[in-house]
């Protein structure tokens, strides 16, 4: 296992030299790579027997055959390479996730010889530990396909070489190659709702406001304080369905939290004493998603830092990653994850 | 997550065509060793492709264990009573064409499938032991290419 893993790290450093970092990769000579697959070596195995059965025999149509199959398969080393050149993969965007998610890797396939004629066949597109995508790339098209990518913990994850491989025509030979992309995303920390018991009740009792604004809506609930008609305007979302169902009339819900003092709201760190920073930042991570959900201003205060009120779609992206990398060194995920 | 990549094949589905194809192979093969096989092989033959053409139409299923020993003793009998010298050419090229014959019946994953071609090969080649000739040669020439075709996916 060990002599696994040395062997690995020197051929990453091998190929660190061989297929650098880019954005964008065209398959060529230089970083394809070309060795028969399993079959391949069985059919081999099966041109050795049958050369032993014409040479045993004093066989020649069977040595022909033999050679004939040699050759058949020679051919499929020149086919098997041309699927493979010319390609072009570029790397266009990662959604950024939540820990334990998988991130959608969005990559670009396309053809560099704008003369090329032929397509491309059952390429295999993988990253490390995620599933295999199949695809066929028609001549003169490009194509965009998502890699499903797990991811290891919150903050920045690089992703290892992405693996490209095809085995067109007959599964005899296996072409590939490892190209590093510098895929990197931020992974946010895991939302993780509250459960109440672990703030005690003397603390909730003795709450200043802010501290009761949260708790607000931890408790998930929608202070419905009451019902009036409908005006033009009113979100399609705060009419009472039900109520209209019953009575055939448009009714509006209000909420408490419309009010003036409510449209506001300050995450603060400390609000979450006694909890560990993981889950300080899980709890922070669900409670930034709940107040978006609710179309209200909120800011977030850190220990180092303290990021203004905002809404917004943008001003959420911008929290979740500020908490995504509290407290983490330039350039590095918790736990796994490959600084390269 | 893992280190290492997956190298090999993704498993590609059998389809009815592929098994389609691979049946067709093995008529030919069976054609190819028409005039060397004794007569009970013949009917032995054609019972497996029956039964396969009814596997297709999922009509029928691959043979229970009772059915294999029933059949593999009716075999074995046929076996001793036809040949005398077992460990010469021919009854050795008969019991690879039993042997391929059974396999068909059980077409689990891609690797079965790949065993029944490399054997057809190399049954193929056994056919040129018997006979050199014009006619038997470009007969086993024809049977490699529908082969080779079956590798085609």
């Amino acid at each position: 296992m060990a002599l696994r893993r040395m062997y690995h790290h020197y051929y990453l450093q091998w190929l660190k030299k061989r297929s650098p970092v880019k954005m964008k990769h065209t398959l060529f000579r230089k970083n394809i790579f070309i060795f028969p697959s399993l079959s391949g070596l069985g059919f081999l195995f099966v041109i050795t027997l049958l050369w032993l059965l014409g040479t045993n025999y004093e066989n020649n149509l069977i040595i022909a055959l033999a050679f004939l199959l040699l050759s058949l398969m020679h051919t499929c080393i020149f086919y098997t390479y041309v699927n493979l050149s010319g390609l072009s993969i570029d790397l266009q965007g990662i959604e950024p996730c939540f820990a334990g998610e998988q991130a959608k890797v969005t990559l670009r396939l396309s053809c560099h010889d704008t003369q090329r004629y032929k397509g491309y066949f059952t390429l295999n597109f993988q990253f490390p530990g995620s599933p295999m995508v199949t695809v066929d790339l028609l001549p003169q098209q490009a194509q965009t396909i998502v890699l499903l990518v797990p991811t290891s913990g919150r903050g920045w994850n690089y992703f290892q070489r992405l693996s490209v491989s095809t085995f067109y025509p007959l599964g005899l030979i296996r072409a590939w190659s490892r190209l590093d992309l510098g895929a990197k995303v931020v992974v946010y920390p895991h939302p993780v709702g509250v459960d109440l018991p672990t703030l005690k009740a003397s603390e909730l009792s003795e709450s200043n406001s802010k501290q009761s604004d949260v708790m607000h809506y931890l408790e998930e609930v929608d202070d419905l304080s009451h019902l009036r008609a409908y005006q033009y305007g009113d979100s399609p979302r705060h009419i009472a369905w039900k109520a209209y169902a019953k009575n055939q009339r448009l009714v509006t819900k209000v909420y408490e939290y419309y009010g003036e003092n409510k449209r506001q709201q300050w995450l603060n760190w400390d609000d979450f004493s006694g909890l560990s920073i993981e889950q300080r930042l899980s709890c922070l991570c669900h409670c930034v998603l709940g107040a978006e959900k609710k179309h209200i201003k909120y800011g977030l205060r850190l220990p180092n830092k303290e990021l203004p009120l905002g809404s917004g779609l943008q001003h959420q992206a911008l929290l979740l990653r500020e908490l995504a990398l509290y407290q983490m060194p330039a350039g590095e995920s918790l736990e796994g994850g490959l600084p390269q | 997550v893992s280190l290492m990549f997956s190298t090999r094949q993704p498993d590609f589905p059998l389809t009815s065509a592929l098994l389609f194809s691979l049946f067709i192979v093995y008529g030919s093969i069976i054609t190819l060793h028409f005039s060397l096989l004794p007569f009970w092989m013949l009917l032995f033959c054609s019972g497996i492709m029956v039964w396969r053409i009814n596997i297709l139409r999922q009509q029928w299923r691959a043979p229970e264990r009772l059915v294999k020993i029933v059949v593999i003793s009716l075999i074995s009998v046929g076996f001793f009573l036809e040949y005398t010298d077992w460990l010469s050419v021919k009854p050795m090229v008969t019991l690879l064409i039993i042997a391929l014959s059974l396999k068909l019946l059980e077409i689990r994953c891609r690797r079965d499938y790949l065993l029944i071609i490399f054997l057809s090969y190399f049954v193929i080649a056994c056919r040129f032991l018997f006979d050199q000739s014009v006619i038997s040669s470009s007969l086993g020439l024809l049977a490699t290419v529908i082969t080779t075709a079956a590798l085609l996916h």
